[in-house]
C-alpha cells in the first residue's frame, strides 16, 4: 500500500486504485498526483478493505480483472457493506455486456485500457464530485435522523399524520386528543426537528421513509 | 426219378413192341417217355430220350417185320416215328422256352425293382426280392395273400381310369400309394401289365414298381425351397436383382479362344469391355424393394441391360466379372447407381456365386441403398470439421485475449507513464523527479512488453512434437473424405496423383493433415464461381526434381541451364518470397495442390500468408497463415505459383526423415 502524500483522514478526497499490476497502479499514481489529487493504490481488494478508512471520501479506479474477486463481484461487495464510494472500472478487454453489468450496478465509468489521461481525469473528477454530493446528502439524513430520534412516541404519531396532509383537528379524532393538545405536539415537532414550515417538514419525513435507519 | 420212369416205361413198350403180335402201334406210346423225360428240363437227356425213343421203334420194327415193304406195318411204324419226332421238336422248344423263362425268372429277381404278378383275383402268385425290399413281406408271406389288402394300395390318380388302361390297352403306369409291413406309406411308380392267356383272357397281372419316395421328398423340399427362395425375393426389404451374364461370358469365352488367358489384365486394358460387359448383362428379375429404390413403377420398367443403372464412373463392375467369370466365390463394393428419376444413389452390393454346375443366366445380387446413411455420415464429418474449427478458433480466440491481455498491461501503463511525465513537464513548475522517474517507467515497461511476446513465440514454439511416419495415401484419402461434400456441392472433378517415389512423410499427421484440408478448400471455393471444368489436382512426389530444384538458388553448375529456365519461370509466377529451401530438403517430399480457378489476384499475393488477410468475408484470415507456421515447423517450405492456363498452385515440401530419426 502506497499512501498518499496527503492523509486522507484530513477530509480532502482521495483516488485509490486498485490494480494487481504495479506498473499500471504507479503510472495512475504518477498520473493523478501531476493534477494534485491524493491517491492511495493497492494490490488487491483485500489491501484496500484493511487500510484505516476504507469509507473516507473520494472515489475508486478498480480494474476488472484482478486475482481472486473480480471486479465487477468488488463492487457489489462494496454495495452490500452500504460503501458508496463512486467506481471508475478499467479493463483490458471490456466488452458491452461487462460494460452493462457494471453499469447498472452504479459504475460510473468503464475505460478501456489504455485509456487516455483526460478521459481518466475526466472520470475520477465526476467521481469525486459525486463522492462529495453523497456525502452532503448523507450527512443531511444523518441530522435529520437524530432529531427525529429525539421525539416523543406521540410526537412521531402526530408527525406522521400531519405529514400525510390531516388537519390538527383530524388528527386528534384519530389519536383520541384534543385540538389544542394536537397542536402543542406539533409545535414540539417543528422545533424539535429543526424546520420552519410543513413543507420542509413532509421533506424531511420523505427523506426518513425512503432510507429507513439501518 | 421221372427219368427211372421214364427208361422203365419205354422198355416196356419195347418189350411190348417187340414180344407181342399186337396189331397196333404200341410205339407211339414213347411219346409218354419223351414227354416224361422232358418234365427234368433236361435237354441233354431229352434229346437223347428221342434218339433212344427212335431207335428203339426202328429196332422193335424191324425185327418183327423184317426188311421193310410198304404194307400196313411199315405205314403204322412211319405214323409212330413221326409222332415221336414231332412230340421231341415240340418238347425241345418247350424246355428252350422253359429257359428262356427261367433266365428271365432269375433277372426278376436280381432286379432292385419290385416286381409282383398277381392272379385275376388279385391273388399275388409271384413275388421277387425287389418287392420284400420294398414292402418288407417275403415272397412266403406275399403269396397267397390279396394284393390290395397286404398293400393297401391307394391310387394318386383315379383308379377307374387305371384299371379301364390297363384292360384296353394291357399296361397302366402310374403313381401308387401302399403300406410297408411296418405300417409306414411308400410312394410307388408303378408300372402293370396284363397278361392274356391265348385265348386274350385276361391271366395274370404284373405289376413292377419303384419306390420314389425320397425322391419326392427331395421334390418337394426342391419346390418349396424354391417357393421361399421367390417369396423372400419378392418380398424382402434389401433390393435383390438376378442378372443374366450368358452373353457376357460366352464373350469372354471367345476371348479364350482367341489366346486370352489372364482375364483380369485383360479388364484392366480394356475399359470398353467392361463397359459393353456392362450393357450385355441383363437384368432379368428385382423384387419390390428394388423398385421402389429405382423410382420405377413396375418390375417390368427395370428389365433390361446392367447400364442403365450402373454410371460411367463405377469402378467395381470389373471385379464383378472376374466373380462370375470364376463361377464362384463373391464379389462386393461400394458403388453408385443412377435411378430412373436421375437421382445418384451410393450403394453396397454383393454378389455370389452360387455353389454346384456353373449358370450364369441368374446371378443373384444383393444391393443395400446407402445414400442417405452417407449424406449423415458426411453431414457429421462436416460438422465434426466445423466443431473443430470452432474449437480451434475459440481456442484461438482464448489464447489472443489472454496474449492480448497481457501485452495491454505494459501498453496500458506506458501510455499512462507517458501522459503523466507530460503533465510533470507541463506543469507551471515542471517537477523533472517525477518526470524522469515516469519515463524510466515507460522504458522498463515496453520491455516487459517485448518479454510478453517472445514469451509467446516461444510457447507456440514449445508445442510437443508427436512426429510419426504415416501413410501419405491415407492421409489425403481422409481429407477428400472431408470434404466429398463440397466437392459434390461445386461439381469439382478430383485427380490424385502420388508418385510411386514419393517418401514417406514424416511429421504431426492431424496438423499436416489440417494443411492439406486447408489447401483443399481453398481451392475448391477457388473455383466455386468459375464457368467450365472445375479440376483439382493433388500431386506427390519427391522433391529432387527440377520443380523443386528450380524453388532455390542454382548451386549445381551442370544443370545451370535448366534450373535457369525453371528459376526464370518461377520468378514469373511465384508469389510471396521464394523459398530459400535448404539443400538437406532437396530430397524430400513435394506435395501440390492445385485448382482451376480464379488465381491469386497480384495484389493480394504479397499478403496471402499474412495473419488476419482474408477475402473470403469468413473466416479469421489465419488458415494459411497456419499453415505456413505448421509446414515451416516441420522443416518444410510452402508457396504458391500461379498455374498456368488460370487457377493456382500452392506447394509444400516435407523434409525427408533423418536416419537417427528413422532408426528410433
Amino acid at each position: 500500500m502506497t499512501l498518499s502524500d496527503m492523509p486522507d483522514a484530513s477530509g480532502i478526497p482521495v483516488v485509490c486504485i486498485v490494480d494487481d499490476d504495479a506498473s499500471v497502479r504507479e503510472a495512475l499514481a504518477s498520473l493523478f498526483r501531476s493534477v494534485g489529487l491524493a491517491v492511495a493504490s493497492f494490490g488487491s481488494t483485500t489491501d484496500f478493505l484493511s487500510r484505516e478508512n476504507p469509507g473516507a471520501p473520494g472515489c475508486l479506479v478498480l480494474d476488472v480483472r484482478l486475482p481472486g474477486v473480480s471486479g465487477l463481484d468488488f463492487q457489489h461487495q462494496l454495495a452490500a457493506m452500504d460503501n458508496r464510494l463512486p467506481i471508475v472500472f478499467m479493463t483490458g478487454y471490456g466488452d458491452i455486456p461487462m460494460t452493462v453489468r457494471a453499469m447498472k450496478a452504479g459504475a460510473l465509468d468503464f475505460l478501456s485500457k489504455p485509456f487516455r489521461d483526460q478521459d481518466m481525469l475526466d472520470a475520477v473528477a465526476h467521481a469525486i464530485e459525486r463522492d462529495a454530493a453523497g456525502r452532503r446528502s448523507a450527512e443531511a439524513l444523518q441530522s435529520v435522523r437524530q432529531c427525529y430520534a429525539s421525539l416523543t412516541p406521540r410526537e412521531r404519531e402526530v408527525m406522521r399524520h400531519v405529514t400525510t396532509g390531516l388537519m390538527n383537528k383530524q388528527v386528534g379524532g384519530l389519536l383520541g386528543l384534543s385540538e389544542i393538545t394536537v397542536k402543542i405536539h406539533r409545535g414540539n415537532v417543528m422545533r424539535k426537528m429543526g424546520v420552519r414550515s410543513l413543507a420542509e417538514l413532509v421533506k424531511a419525513a420523505e427523506a426518513l421513509d425512503a432510507n429507513p435507519s439501518p | 426219378m421221372m427219368t427211372c420212369a421214364a427208361v422203365v416205361l419205354g422198355l416196356a413198350v419195347f418189350v411190348v413192341d417187340t414180344l407181342t403180335p399186337l396189331q397196333g402201334a404200341v410205339a407211339v406210346l414213347y411219346v409218354v417217355v419223351l414227354l416224361l423225360v422232358a418234365a427234368t428240363g433236361n435237354r441233354p437227356v431229352t434229346v437223347a430220350a428221342l434218339m433212344g425213343c427212335v431207335a428203339l421203334t426202328t429196332l422193335g420194327f424191324l425185327s418183327g417185320h423184317g426188311w421193310p415193304a410198304l404194307d400196313a406195318p411199315m405205314l403204322r411204324c412211319a405214323v409212330s416215328l413221326a409222332a415221336i419226332l414231332l412230340t421231341g421238336a415240340m418238347v425241345l422248344r418247350n424246355i428252350d422256352r422253359l429257359a428262356t423263362i427261367a433266365g428271365q425268372a432269375r433277372l426278376i429277381e436280381l432286379t432292385h425293382d419290385s416286381i409282383f404278378v398277381r392272379d385275376m383275383d388279385d391273388v399275388i402268385v409271384l413275388w421277387n426280392g425287389g418287392a420284400e425290399q420294398l414292402y418288407g413281406w417275403t415272397p412266403a408271406e406275399a403269396i397267397g395273400r390279396r394284393a390290395s389288402e397286404l398293400l393297401a394300395t391307394a391310387f394318386v390318380a383315379d383308379r377307374a381310369e387305371a384299371d379301364a388302361a390297363l384292360f384296353e390297352a394291357g399296361r397302366w403306369e402310374g403313381e401308387l400309394i401302399q403300406q410297408h409291413r411296418d405300417g409306414r406309406l411308400v410312394i410307388v411308380e408303378a408300372r402293370c401289365a396284363l397278361l392274356r392267356d391265348d385265348r386274350g383272357r385276361p391271366l395274370r397281372i404284373l405289376d413292377a414298381g419303384t419306390d420314389i419316395t425320397a425322391r419326392r421328398a427331395s421334390d418337394a423340399a426342391l419346390a418349396e425351397s424354391e417357393r421361399r427362395y421367390r417369396s423372400i425375393f419378392r418380398t424382402a426389404r434389401f433390393s435383390f436383382w438376378e442378372e443374366d451374364y450368358s452373353a457376357v461370358m460366352e464373350r469372354v469365352d471367345a476371348l479364350r479362344e482367341q489366346g486370352m488367358t489372364d482375364l483380369p489384365a485383360y479388364l484392366k486394358a480394356n475399359p470398353d469391355f467392361v463397359r459393353e460387359a456392362c450393357h450385355l448383362t441383363h437384368v432379368t428379375d428385382v423384387n419390390d424393394a428394388t423398385v421402389r429404390m429405382l423410382g420405377a413403377r413396375t418390375r417390368a420398367d427395370l428389365i433390361g441391360p446392367l447400364d442403365r443403372f450402373l454410371p460411367d464412373s463405377d469402378v467395381t463392375f470389373a471385379d464383378v466379372l472376374l466373380t462370375v467369370a470364376d463361377g464362384a466365390g463373391a464379389a462386393e463394393g461400394e458403388t453408385h447407381l443412377v435411378n430412373l428419376r436421375g437421382e445418384r444413389l451410393t450403394v453396397l452390393f454383393g454378389i455370389s456365386m452360387p455353389l454346384g454346375p456353373r449358370r450364369y443366366d441368374r446371378v443373384l445380387v444383393s444391393v443395400v441403398d446407402i445414400t442417405d446413411r452417407k449424406h449423415a455420415e458426411r453431414a457429421l464429418m462436416a460438422l465434426q470439421a466445423e466443431l473443430a474449427q470452432a474449437a480451434r478458433v475459440t481456442a484461438l480466440g482464448e489464447m489472443s485475449a489472454s496474449i492480448a491481455h497481457e501485452v495491454n498491461q505494459p501498453l496500458a501503463a506506458i501510455v499512462t507513464h507517458g501522459e503523466a511525465a507530460l503533465r510533470w513537464l507541463r506543469r507551471p513548475e515542471p517537477d523533472m523527479g517525477e518526470a524522469f522517474q515516469a519515463i524510466e517507467r515507460v522504458v522498463a515497461d515496453a520491455r516487459r512488453a517485448s518479454e510478453v511476446v517472445r514469451r509467446v513465440r516461444s510457447l507456440a514454439s514449445k508445442e510437443p512434437r508427436q512426429h510419426v511416419r504415416f501413410d501419405l495415401h491415407a492421409l489425403l484419402q481422409e481429407c477428400v473424405q472431408l470434404l466429398e461434400g463440397e466437392l459434390m456441392q461445386h461439381r469439382v472433378s478430383l485427380h490424385m496423383d502420388l508418385a510411386d517415389d514419393a517418401p514417406v512423410p514424416h511429421g504431426d499427421r492431424v496438423q499436416l493433415q489440417q494443411v492439406v484440408v486447408n489447401l483443399m478448400g481453398n481451392a475448391i471455393r477457388a473455383m466455386s464461381d468459375m464457368p467450365g471444368p472445375r479440376q483439382l489436382v493433388i500431386r506427390a512426389r519427391a522433391a529432387h526434381d527440377t520443380a523443386f530444384v528450380g524453388a532455390r538458388p542454382a548451386r549445381d553448375s551442370s544443370s545451370r541451364g535448366a534450373v535457369a529456365r525453371k528459376a526464370r519461370s518461377h520468378d514469373m509466377h511465384a508469389h510471396d518470397t521464394a523459398p530459400e529451401v535448404p539443400a538437406a530438403d532437396a530430397h524430400g517430399l513435394l506435395v501440390e495442390v492445385e485448382d482451376t480457378g480464379t488465381g491469386i489476384p497480384k495484389d493480394i499475393a504479397p499478403h496471402l500468408f499474412d495473419a488476419f488477410f482474408t477475402t473470403s468475408g469468413e473466416g479469421m484470415g489465419m488458415g494459411l497463415a497456419i499453415c505456413r507456421s505448421t509446414i515451416e515447423s516441420h522443416g518444410g517450405r510452402l508457396w504458391a505459383t500461379d498455374r498456368p492456363g488460370g487457377g493456382s498452385t500452392f506447394h509444400f515440401t516435407l523434409p525427408a526423415m533423418l536416419a537417427e530419426e528413422a532408426s528410433a
